[in-house]
């Protein structure tokens, strides 16, 4: 008996349960035995499974003690699932969703229709000399463009501006859009940190453009309540915001992502893909090219398509979510694709989990 | 003339240990989750088996679960940034009232036991 036959034989044992308490209790003892397992890594999954009480003793236990009601019963207490809390990072699911509400609401985006009123300035020195002291637009307009050598990593902060990416081919460049009043602060360190800071309190740019060249090898972006669109991106990127959308269409490097409410929609990583979500949605389309991912979400649903050559491992955890796959399944958590090599992770509390080749 | 008891003294003492365990098991578990301020299920059979007390997950699982239902735990699940989501179990107020009253009961059960056996070895 494997970790898959032990799983199935004790899902199939716990039929008095109601189903919410059975999928906690499957999941409780699933995590048990993958901790089992990383801890004794030379030990074979019927060795470890051996040593473990037997799964209908175990789900028999659990009935007499965890008072089961057996058959439909009309009592509503679910047993075992009196006091569960779900959290993130320590802070309430309601409470962490409510912040990322209030965040959205307070920067929420002003738009007044001005149009863009030419160029303020080529800042061909502006890096470095603007410091921290920052640059308050007095165009509604204000672009500026750096010799990319020397830097490492471009962090772009903003508030509220919707941003969108490009590829360039040799300086990095960056325009703002509906600026006017809006303070744009841009500094660099000695250890190739650029810094481009837009935004406060009282409002921000409408819009943003950053034309990135492949020779930066770390792109940053965060921000509460802006959309982010990555049309091209040749380099590893990060991008975090609390209720701003997300899209990246291309991106060669590795891809970190996270957002409280905001939804993410990825058409193209070549590398690793790391995603966490509290309660967006998460729409990934792999690539042939993939090395790994991993995607977690709390409420919100994970969609992910796969091409058909791409040779994945898919394993996924949810506590209420349903779960569609249409690949080869393996076990009762696991499926796969062609041989395998590309691990794919998955996990949500209550969101639905879809796996669909392309 | 034995009786025609069908037990033996060592199947007898399982039944008393099944027995006695099952109320001590949840003393200890109260104790253990209060020092740790709070845990799940592998971290807690560890913690116990490196205290000399073994349990299965036979054992534990289904404790844990009568005792949420009860009230004196309480469970969250946690969902790490990437991986498996995992259950933190820990004490409530009527759980901290409740291992208070069970240390009390423990030290009493203690010392009128020991108040009979020194009776008798001094007899």
């Amino acid at each position: 008996m494997n970790r898959a036959d032990y799983m199935d034989a004790l899902s199939r044992a716990l039929d008095g349960f109601d189903e919410a308490t059975r999928r906690d209790i499957l999941l409780e003892i699933e995590d048990h035995l993958a901790e089992l397992a990383e801890a004794r890594p030379g030990i074979s999954e019927e060795e470890l499974v051996a040593g473990l009480e037997r799964p209908e003793a175990l789900a028999e236990a659990l009935k007499s003690e965890g008072g089961a009601s057996p058959g439909p019963s009309g009592d509503s207490e679910k047993p075992g699932h009196r006091g569960a809390r779900i959290t993130i990072d320590g802070t309430d699911l309601e409470e962490a969703l409510r912040k990322a509400f209030d965040i959205a609401r307070l920067f929420k985006t002003r738009r007044d229709d001005r149009r863009p009123s030419g160029s303020f300035a080529d800042s061909e020195g502006l890096r470095g000399a603007a410091g921290a002291a920052g640059t308050a637009c007095d165009s509604d307009h204000f672009e500026a463009r750096w010799k990319a050598s020397g830097i490492d990593t471009v962090r772009l902060q903003t508030k509220s501006a919707d941003i969108r990416i490009f590829l360039s081919v040799d300086e990095l460049e960056f325009s703002a859009e509906g600026c006017e009043g809006v303070p744009i602060r841009i500094s660099d360190d000695e250890k190739g940190t650029f810094d481009i800071k837009t935004g406060s309190s009282r409002g921000d740019a409408d819009f943003l453009e950053l034309r990135v060249p492949s020779s930066i090898p770390n792109l940053v972006i965060s921000t509460a309540s802006g959309d982010v669109s990555i049309a091209d991106r040749i380099g590893n990127l990060t991008i975090s915001t609390a209720s701003g959308d997300v899209e990246v269409e291309s991106c060669c490097g590795s891809l970190t992502l996270s957002t409280a409410s905001g939804d993410a929609k990825i058409s193209a990583c070549t590398e690793a893909l790391r995603a966490e979500t509290a309660s967006g949605s998460l729409d990934l389309e792999l690539d042939e090219q993939t090395s790994e991912v991993a995607a977690s979400s709390v409420s919100g649903d994970l969609k992910i398509c796969y091409p058909s050559d791409l040779d994945a491992t898919f394993t996924w955890a949810t506590l209420s979510g349903d779960v569609e796959c249409d690949a080869e399944r393996s076990g009762p958590r696991t499926a796969r694709s062609g041989l395998g090599l590309v691990p794919v992770r998955l996990s949500t509390v209550s969101g639905d989990i879809s796996i669909s080749r392309l | 003339m034995e009786t025609s008891n069908p037990l033996s003294a060592n199947e007898l003492f399982e039944k008393w240990k099944s027995q006695f365990r099952k109320g001590f098991l949840e003393l200890f578990l109260l104790e253990l989750l209060t020092v740790e301020e709070r845990s799940y299920g592998l971290a807690l059979m560890e913690r116990m088996r490196v205290s000399g007390v073994d349990v299965s997950e036979g054992t534990l699982y289904p404790l844990l679960m009568r005792m949420t239902r009860e009230g004196s735990i309480v469970s969250e699940w946690e969902t790490p940034e990437v991986g498996h989501p995992r259950k933190y179990y820990r004490v409530t107020g009527c759980g901290t009232e409740l291992l208070e009253a069970m240390r009390g009961e423990y030290d009493r059960s203690g010392i009128s036991l020991e108040a009979v056996t020194k009776r008798r070895t001094t007899l």
